[in-house]
């Protein structure tokens, strides 16, 4: 039982992680409708761009912050520059991929292969309650960052002319242009809110694993992308209890059965709810009916 | 319905000058070889419903289409206010506001969500102008529903809010009444003439021809995507080229010969079916 609140605890943390970047890629394929596989490598350049000013400025948080308005203006970049002109759902997957080797190319070459260990900005020895442990001070943050911040974006959609406006040109760019909407101007702003998300989420990442380099975000995107396809890609509801589930599926797995079949039960999982549940577990929410 | 004068009352959005708002000059579309509107003039000045009705495929959404910037014409002009019009983004704007067969609403949006996203940009009172607006037409207790969940009629009055919201200075209306039941017809009647009367011109395109008599100031038919007959609602439909179109019996011959040059449905006078507007 001690074990097994052990690795829920620290599943539920992994959890939310993915849940945010998996909340990236939904929010790119609601506005876009494009899977963006370049997800996880422009937030590594963002994870970069908050390692370097960490070490410049001293401040975790300074680096934190500046990894995600890099994160931001790399989003607008990309659909500006380079996504507006994909004109089918495939164009805008080829462009992501060739955008991958790109970006993870460049960033050999600019920052070298070596892996830069990023420390947490709080203790992550976990809390030992009656001898059990039961998750760190990190876990807490990651938690609380991420589900305020998806909190915060549910506010944002649900509550604001403009969350309204990215809804409404998500849902009908076509009738939203007729009323006014700037549309593309909406895209970007969704591209560039999702690839702040997903800088975040890679920063949050980081202090769990090896340390940063350009490829590592990779396994991150693919768990991601299980999760969005396992919640429901139109779904960002989907993406908090697929990424919890996910995360809680593989630490659980991970402890009692061993690492080696983790990726497994992930692709097992994937499976299932693609064979019973196509749309997703929460899909059909919001599903367009237009 | 009553008499206006001329000189309307300002709309809120800014005042109502006398003379044309919409002006379309001899607006030609083919697309490849088929033309389908050919030297096409139509005026609507402030405060004006004008009708735009013709037999199926007389060219009646082409024009809308191209007036509203989804077409290119190629040839001719459309000119809002003097000034050209240009790409849809401009619409609203420019103070043009049109509906869609079809509604094009946005499902997944509450009834207010979608009227407030009608609301120009920049205006600070979007929700208080959307409830307003749901007022003004019967809707607020249905402000926070899921927009999908209402019947057909409620979801077109919502659509109809959405473009009024925006206080426009020109209405496209397409086929408003399409779908909808007689009750609700006479009620949209009012609300157009209502509209009018603030200084809105009123361009609509629509098949239910007694609503078009009772609503329209001035009609224009469309037949093969030319201009065949435009005047007072009650002056065109005495107009034997007009029957003819319609009906395809050859001016002054014998009621109901030949009457097979046309598909049925242009005449419809009691609308289309009422799940036609499910899209």
């Amino acid at each position: 039982m001690d074990r097994f609140v052990f690795l829920v605890g620290g599943g539920v943390a992994r959890g939310t992680v993915l849940a945010l970047f998996a909340l990236s890629l939904v929010l790119i394929w609601r506005a876009a409708r494009i899977v963006n596989f370049a997800a996880g490598a422009m937030a590594v350049v963002a994870a970069y761009v908050a390692v370097g000013v960490a070490q410049a400025t001293g401040g975790w948080w300074w680096g934190a912050l500046a990894g995600v308005v890099a994160g931001g203006l790399l989003g607008a970049a990309v659909e500006r520059g380079l996504m507006r002109y994909a004109t089918t759902p495939l164009g805008g997957v080829i462009l992501a991929i060739g955008l991958v080797m790109v970006l993870q190319s460049a960033l050999g070459i600019v920052a070298g292969p070596q892996h830069v260990p990023v420390a947490p900005p709080v203790s992550d020895q976990p809390w030992s309650l009656g001898g059990v442990p039961v998750g760190s001070p990190y876990d807490v943050l990651v938690v609380a960052v991420a589900l305020g911040l998806m909190l915060g974006l549910r506010l944002l959609f649900t509550r604001t002319t403009l969350g309204l406006r990215l809804r409404a040109s998500a849902f009908a760019p076509e009738v939203s242009r007729l009323l006014g909407v700037r549309v593309a101007r909406m895209r970007t702003v969704a591209w560039a809110l999702a690839s702040a998300v997903a800088a975040l989420a890679a920063l949050l990442l980081l202090p769990t694993e090896l340390g940063l380099n350009p490829h590592a975000t990779d396994v991150l995107f693919v768990l991601a992308f299980t999760v969005a396809v396992v919640g429901g890609l139109d779904s960002p509801g989907g993406a908090l209890v697929g990424g919890i589930g996910v995360g809680v599926l593989m630490s659980l797995v991970t402890g009692y059965l061993g690492a080696g079949v983790t990726p497994i039960a992930v692709l097992a999982l994937l499976v299932v709810v693609l064979l019973v549940r196509p749309q997703g577990l929460v899909a059909g929410v919001e599903a367009r009916r237009a | 319905m009553s008499l206006r004068s001329p000189t309307a009352g300002p709309t809120a959005e800014g005042p109502a000058e006398t003379g044309p708002r919409l002006v379309v000059r001899g607006l030609t579309v083919r697309f490849g070889g088929l033309t389908a509107v050919e030297d096409v003039d139509l005026d609507v000045a402030g405060g004006e419903v004008v009708a735009l009705i013709g037999p199926n495929g007389a060219g009646k959404t082409t024009v809308f289409n191209a007036v509203c910037g989804l077409v290119r014409p190629t040839r001719g002009t459309v000119t809002v206010d003097g000034r050209p019009l240009g790409p849809t983004a401009g619409l609203a704007g420019r103070g043009v506001a049109r509906t869609l067969q079809g509604l094009g609403l946005f499902p997944g949006l509450s009834v207010r969500e979608n009227v407030v996203v009608g609301v120009p940009r920049g205006a600070r009172d979007a929700d208080a102008r959307a409830d307003a607006q749901l007022a003004a037409l019967g809707l607020t207790a249905r402000a926070a529903q899921p927009v999908g969940a209402l019947p057909y009629a409620e979801r077109a009055t919502v659509a109809l809010a959405r473009a009024l919201v925006a206080r426009p200075r020109l209405l496209l209306l397409d086929e408003p009444a399409g779908g909808l039941g007689h009750g609700d017809v006479a009620a949209l009647g009012d609300v157009i003439r209502g509209v009018a009367a603030e200084g809105t011109g009123v361009l609509l395109v629509e098949h239910h021809v007694d609503f078009v008599m009772s609503v329209s100031d001035r009609v224009v038919v469309l037949d093969f995507g030319r201009v065949i007959a435009t005047g007072a609602p009650q002056d065109v439909r005495r107009d034997p080229r007009v029957e003819e179109a319609y009906l395809g019996i050859p001016a002054g011959a014998v009621p109901h010969a030949g009457r097979d040059r046309r598909a049925p449905g242009g005449t419809g006078g009691v609308g289309r079916p009422a799940g036609g507007g499910a899209r």
